[in-house]
């Protein structure tokens, strides 16, 4: 019968690879079935054949291919080095610092949307600037008038003039 | 250190002795390649899978606890590479009629392979080593490691099922159904 036949154990027992008792076991189902004991050869010498077919096969040449390994191996092992070298790896930190600082800078100068209320320090700002004072403006209607070039003296003495005469020619 | 055994300098290669890595790869060269070249039929694949388990070893030598044979767990990762450059290669190989799973206990987690050795090995052997290259092919993914790793390798069922993951009674299985389908093929033909 089939399943009492030994049939996965045929190749470890003739490679002495079982324990005592199971090559006993095995040996003695060998010395009364011809059938296995056939196929144990079968197997023995389908196992020779394979080892000779791999000996057949051609090989390169292994100067050049242990070469190929050295470069392999340089190649594989370099840019982890390089990546991982403290001075790049603070570089590219530092980068990254810097770009981050940039980005919050730029968000952080964007004008508010109209609609929206403005910020408590926005509002300071403003306070602030409208109290000081701009001479061009404050004789807005005499320097209406003036032609640029022409007229840099009296830009210049601008505050001088009197109230006067700037009234006449605000009204002329 | 030519004296020295595989895993003493896998334990050299993991302090970064490269005199010892230049020689474990001359000690395995010719058998890691043989085995990728079995495995993926190509020369140019099994070249290059080959040397990446190279480097593999040599950037992993120190998670070797030297509790298995060196060989166990070196083919370990050169099988695993393998199955990984297969798995990359699947979406054409989905259009070729494959081996019957169905022979296979576990479930294989290597992808079939072709049917036909590489053109490149297929010019440079001999007809009989052709024919046993072809019928290798017809074996499903585990039974043809299994059997390849026993017949160049000598790994012992326990060893081969450390490298497929699976029981050993499950590698014997692979085993004995490759050595017993090759047999069947080459006897057909």
């Amino acid at each position: 019968m089939s399943a009492t036949h030994p049939e996965t154990d045929l190749v470890p027992f003739f490679r002495g690879e079982l324990s005592a008792a199971e090559r006993d076991r095995v040996q003695h189902h060998l010395d009364e079935c011809e059938q296995c004991r056939e196929s144990m050869g079968a197997l023995a010498n389908t196992m020779q054949r394979v080892a000779a077919h791999l000996d057949e096969l051609p090989t390169p040449e292994w100067n050049a291919y242990r070469r190929e390994v050295r470069l392999k191996l340089a190649a594989h092992s370099e840019p982890r080095s390089r990546w991982w070298r403290p001075g790049v790896a603070w570089v590219s930190l530092a980068t990254a610092a810097v770009g981050v600082a940039a980005l919050l800078l730029v968000l952080s100068m964007r004008p508010a949307p109209h609609g929206t209320t403005p910020e408590v320090d926005q509002l300071a700002m403003e306070e602030q600037a409208e109290p000081v004072d701009v001479g061009l403006l404050r004789n807005y209607a005499v320097v209406e008038k003036l032609d640029l070039l022409e007229n840099y003296d009296v830009i210049e003495q601008l505050d001088e003039l009197p109230a006067a005469q700037h009234n006449h020619d605000t009204r002329s | 250190m030519a004296e020295l055994s595989d895993e003493e300098l896998c334990q050299k290669v993991a302090n970064g002795d490269h005199e010892a890595f230049e020689l474990l790869v001359e000690r395995h060269q010719a058998r890691a390649y043989r085995l990728a070249c079995s495995i993926l039929g190509s020369e140019s694949d099994a070249r290059d899978v080959s040397q990446d388990a190279f480097i593999r070893l040599y950037e992993s030598a120190n998670r070797f606890d030297g509790r298995s044979r060196f060989s166990t767990w070196f083919y370990r990762v050169l099988v695993n590479l393998c199955i990984d450059h297969k798995r990359r290669d699947r979406w054409w190989r989905r259009l070729v009629p494959l081996s019957d799973p169905a022979d296979d206990p576990d479930a294989p987690a290597i992808d079939p392979a072709s049917l036909e050795p590489g053109p490149e090995v297929a010019a440079m052997l001999g007809q009989s080593a052709l024919k046993l290259g072809a019928a290798l092919e017809h074996l499903s993914p585990n039974q043809r490691i299994a059997v390849l790793l026993q017949a160049q390798e000598g790994l012992s069922s326990r060893e081969i099922a450390e490298v497929l993951k699976c029981s050993e009674n499950t590698a014997r299985v692979h085993i004995h159904r490759g050595l017993t389908q090759l047999r069947k093929i080459l006897k057909d033909e």
